[in-house]
C-alpha cells in the first residue's frame, strides 16, 4: 500500500494529512477541517460594509413606499474580497498561475479586477471568450476549457488567436487539427470525482487506460501538446483526489516523452474545485503533489482554473419576501422576488444550497444574526418552519424545501444569501441580449475600510 | 383525440420515411444519425422564390464520420427519400404539424378539450399562419411574427432528426433567423439507462446540425416529466456553455394579446412543460 504523509513543513499545524493511495484506510483532510475553518482570522469577510450597503439600499426602498414585490433583488460585490482572496492564493500556491472560470461569475467588474490582478481566463464559451477579449485582455491569457466543442468554436478560437485548449477524445483532434492546427494543446485526464459535489469526470476526461490513443493522435497529426489538464470537480471533499491527478498527470507528461517521443510538456493544469472554505486543506494537498511529482526544478509551469474561490464570497444576495401561504401554525410557503430562473441557478447547476438569513423583518435590520436561520431543528430550533420558493410558480424554482427561521417573515420584509457569488449571475448576465436581472452595488472593502 | 390524431400522423410520417434507401443509411456503422429537413418554401407551388439554393431544397443528412476524423452532418441527397406516388406537401404539412403540437398544452390532447374541433382548429390555425409567413416571402415583406428566440415564431426551416444511439423517437425541430428548436422525447424514448448515456454526444450532434444551417443559438426543450434526467443534464450545463431560459410569462401574454380567433388558438399552445436551455451553436 502506498501510504504519503506530508512532511512537516507542509502539515496544517492542526490537521493531519497523511492518507494512502490505494484503498487501505485513509484519513481525508476534511474530516479533520473545522478547527482550521474556525481558527483562519487571516480572513475576513467586510460585514460591516456589506451591511451598510444592504441598509441604505433598502431604506432608500423602503422610503419610496413600493408594493411588496415591487422591489427588485440586489446583489452586494466587495471587490476588495476579490482582492484579498487573490493574495491569499499567492500566499497559498505561489507556483500556480491561476485562470479564473469566467462561467461561474462574468460580471465585468470582478473581470477587470482580476484582469488587473494578472489572473489569466479559463473560457467555456464564444461569449466568453468575446467578453475577456473586450476588456483588452491578450488571447494567450485565455484557455478554452469547453468539453463539448462544435467545430465552430473550434473555428472561432482560431479566429480571435486563441490557442490554449483542452481536449479530450480523438474526435476533437481532428477537428482541432482541421481548424485551428497552431492550438496549444492541453490533454484532460479524468480524475475521481466521486467525493465531489459537481462531477466532471463522469463525463469529460479521458481515462488514463486510454491516454495512449490520444497520444498516438497527436504524434500522427503532428499537434502540439503543450501539458495535461485536470478538475477534480467542485465541491470535492477527499482531496486526495487531488494528490491521485498530479501523480496520473505526471504518468502521462512521462509517457509523451519517453513512448510518444514528443516534444517536452510545458504545462501542467489543476484544473478547478477550490473553494475558500477548505482552501487551506486542498492547497496543502497540492503543495505536496506538486513538490512530489512536479518539483520547482523540472521548470513546469502551473495553471489552474479557479472559479468560486474567487466570486463566491464575494457577493451577498438580497431578495424580498413577496408573498406567504401559511400550512398550519408555524410553517409556511416563501415566496421571493428571486429564484433558480434569475440569481440563484446554481441551486440546479451547481448543488449549491444557499443559506438564507434574515435581513429586515418587523422595521428592524438583523443582518448579524447570523444564526437567524437553520437547516437542522435539531441543533438550532426555530419557531418558523418555512420553505422558500422562486417568483415564478415553476416546481423547479424552489430555494430550499425546509429552513428553520427565527422570525416569522412576512411580505415586504427582505432575506439576504450570503456567499452567493459563484454560479449565479452567470445565466442572468447580459447573454445574447438578455439584459442582467439583478442589480449590483459594488463596494471595496480595502478602500472603504472593512 | 387530438393526441390519437397526431399519433396517427407521426406513424403515418416513420412509415413514409422507412424506405429501403433510409433504413440502409441508418444501418451503416459510421452513420450515427439522420436527418431530413425542408424549407416551408417546399409548401409554394409556383412561386417558389429564385434562384433555390441549398438552403431552399430538401435535405437528407447524414451524421458520420468520413475523411474529416470526426462526426459532421452531410447533406447527401438534396430530396427526402419518398416512395413513388406519395405526395410530398403532405408529408410537410404533417411534419409542421407534429413539431407545432410539440406545445399543445396537455389538457388539449384528451379529456374535455381533445375533441376533433379542437385539433381541427390548430391544424387550421398553423396552416393559416404558415400561408402568412410564405406570402411575406413571395412579397419579401419583413416578418411581423414573434420574436424568432421564442417557440411560438414559426419556423422558416422544419426538420426530424433520428439519433438511433440516444433516442427511439424522432426529434421534431425548427429554425429561424438565427435560433434553432429542439423538443426533446420523453425519457421513455430515451435509449438504455440516460445517465448512463453520454448527453454531450447528442448535443454535439444537434449543436453542429444547427451550425451547418447558420443558426447561432440552440433551444433545447427538455420534458419536465423526466425530471431526474432534467436534473442530472443540468447539473453541469455551466460546464457547456449552456444558460437556463425562463418560460414564458403566460398571464403577461394572454394579457398583451389582441382577442380574435387566433389568439385564442395562440392559447392552446405554451412551454409549461419543457425546461428550456439555450447554447451558443
Amino acid at each position: 500500500m502506498t501510504e504519503v504523509e506530508l512532511t512537516p513543513r507542509l502539515r496544517n499545524d492542526s490537521t493531519s494529512l497523511k492518507f494512502s493511495l490505494d484503498g487501505g484506510e485513509k484519513i481525508t483532510v476534511s474530516e479533520q477541517s473545522e478547527h482550521v475553518r474556525n481558527n483562519d482570522a487571516s480572513h475576513e469577510q467586510a460585514h460591516k460594509l456589506i451591511f451598510e450597503s444592504l441598509k441604505r439600499r433598502i431604506e432608500a426602498i423602503n422610503g419610496e413606499t413600493c408594493e411588496p414585490g415591487d422591489e427588485n433583488s440586489f446583489f452586494i460585490c466587495d471587490i476588495g474580497e476579490v482582492e484579498r482572496l487573490h493574495r491569499n492564493w499567492c500566499e497559498q500556491l505561489p507556483r500556480v498561475q491561476p485562470f479564473y472560470a469566467v462561467k461561474c461569475n462574468p460580471d465585468t467588474r470582478v473581470l477587470e479586477k482580476l484582469s488587473a490582478l494578472k489572473v489569466n481566463f479559463d473560457c467555456a464559451s464564444k461569449a466568453e471568450i468575446e467578453k475577456v477579449l473586450s476588456l483588452g485582455v491578450s488571447p494567450d491569457r485565455i484557455i478554452y476549457a469547453n468539453p463539448c466543442k462544435a467545430s465552430s468554436f473550434v473555428r472561432y478560437a482560431a479566429r480571435s488567436n486563441v490557442l490554449k485548449s483542452t481536449f479530450d477524445n480523438v474526435e476533437e483532434l481532428y477537428k482541432i487539427k482541421r481548424f485551428h492546427p497552431k492550438s496549444e494543446l492541453f490533454l484532460r485526464i479524468a480524475t475521481d470525482d466521486s467525493t465531489a459535489q459537481c462531477r466532471l469526470s463522469t463525463k469529460y476526461g479521458c481515462e488514463l487506460e486510454n491516454v495512449d490513443k490520444l497520444l498516438s493522435a497527436v504524434k500522427e497529426l503532428d499537434l502540439n501538446l503543450a501539458g495535461v489538464s485536470f478538475h477534480v470537480g467542485s465541491g470535492a471533499s477527499d482531496f486526495t483526489t487531488l494528490y491521485k491527478a498530479v501523480r496520473d498527470a505526471r504518468i502521462v507528461f512521462d509517457k509523451a516523452a519517453n513512448e510518444y517521443k514528443l516534444p517536452e510538456l510545458k504545462t501542467l493544469d489543476v484544473g478547478g474545485g477550490f473553494q475558500f472554505e477548505s482552501f487551506k486543506e486542498s492547497t496543502a494537498v497540492l503543495r505536496a503533489a506538486l513538490d512530489d511529482f512536479f518539483p520547482v526544478e523540472t521548470g513546469v509551469n502551473i495553471i489552474a482554473e479557479p472559479g468560486r474561490y474567487f466570486a463566491a464570497t464575494a457577493f451577498t444576495l438580497a431578495a424580498n419576501v413577496i408573498a406567504k401561504r401559511s400550512l398550519k401554525n408555524h410553517e409556511a410557503m416563501l415566496y421571493i422576488n428571486d429564484g433558480v430562473y434569475g440569481n440563484m441557478n446554481c441551486i440546479l447547476f451547481d448543488h449549491q444550497a444557499p443559506t438564507p438569513r434574515t435581513l429586515y423583518h418587523n422595521s428592524q435590520f438583523h443582518y448579524f444574526d447570523f444564526e437567524s436561520s437553520s437547516r437542522d431543528t435539531t441543533l438550532h430550533p426555530r419557531k418558523e418552519k418555512v420553505s422558500i420558493w422562486g417568483p415564478t410558480c415553476d416546481g423547479l424554482d424552489c430555494i430550499t424545501t425546509e429552513h428553520y427561521m427565527e422570525h416569522d417573515l412576512i411580505p415586504g420584509d427582505w432575506l439576504y444569501f450570503p456567499n452567493l457569488g459563484a454560479y449565479t449571475s452567470s445565466a442572468a448576465t447580459p447573454f445574447n441580449g438578455f439584459e442582467q436581472v439583478a442589480e449590483i452595488i459594488y463596494i471595496n472593502s480595502l478602500k472603504d475600510g472593512i | 383525440m387530438t393526441k390519437d390524431m397526431l399519433a396517427k400522423k407521426r406513424s403515418r410520417i416513420i412509415e413514409l420515411l422507412s424506405t429501403e434507401e433510409l433504413q440502409e443509411k441508418i444501418s451503416e456503422p459510421r452513420n450515427t444519425g439522420v436527418a431530413v429537413s425542408f424549407p416551408i418554401t417546399r409548401l409554394l407551388k409556383n412561386k417558389r422564390p429564385e434562384p433555390l439554393n441549398g438552403n431552399q431544397q430538401s435535405q437528407l443528412h447524414v451524421y458520420c464520420i468520413r475523411d474529416a476524423g470526426y462526426h459532421e452532418w452531410c447533406a447527401d441527397i438534396d430530396r427526402i427519400p419518398l416512395d413513388k406516388g406519395e405526395d410530398e406537401t403532405e408529408v410537410y404539412w404533417d411534419v409542421i404539424l407534429l413539431t407545432e403540437s410539440q406545445l399543445l398544452l396537455p389538457a388539449v390532447g384528451g379529456g374535455e378539450l381533445g375533441s376533433k374541433q379542437v385539433y381541427k382548429g390548430f391544424q387550421k390555425h398553423i396552416v393559416k399562419r404558415i400561408g402568412e409567413s410564405l406570402s411575406r416571402i413571395v412579397r419579401q415583406k419583413k416578418s411581423t411574427q414573434d420574436n424568432p428566440s421564442t417557440w411560438r415564431s414559426l419556423g422558416a426551416t422544419y426538420y426530424m432528426v433520428y439519433l438511433p444511439l440516444y433516442f427511439s423517437d424522432i426529434i421534431w425541430c425548427k429554425s429561424g433567423s438565427i435560433y434553432f428548436h429542439v423538443f426533446l422525447p420523453g425519457s421513455s424514448q430515451s435509449v438504455g439507462d440516460k445517465k448512463q448515456s453520454n448527453e454531450k454526444e447528442w448535443l454535439l450532434a444537434l449543436l453542429e446540425l444547427a451550425s451547418s444551417f447558420d443558426c447561432q443559438f440552440l433551444r433545447l426543450y427538455l420534458r419536465r416529466d423526466d425530471k431526474n434526467g432534467v436534473l442530472t443534464f443540468l447539473r453541469n450545463l455551466n460546464w457547456i456553455g449552456g444558460r437556463l431560459v425562463p418560460n414564458e410569462d403566460r398571464n403577461q401574454y394572454i394579457i398583451n394579446s389582441p382577442s380574435n380567433d387566433s389568439s385564442v388558438q395562440d392559447m392552446l399552445l405554451g412551454d409549461e412543460s419543457f425546461v428550456i436551455l439555450e447554447f451558443e451553436c
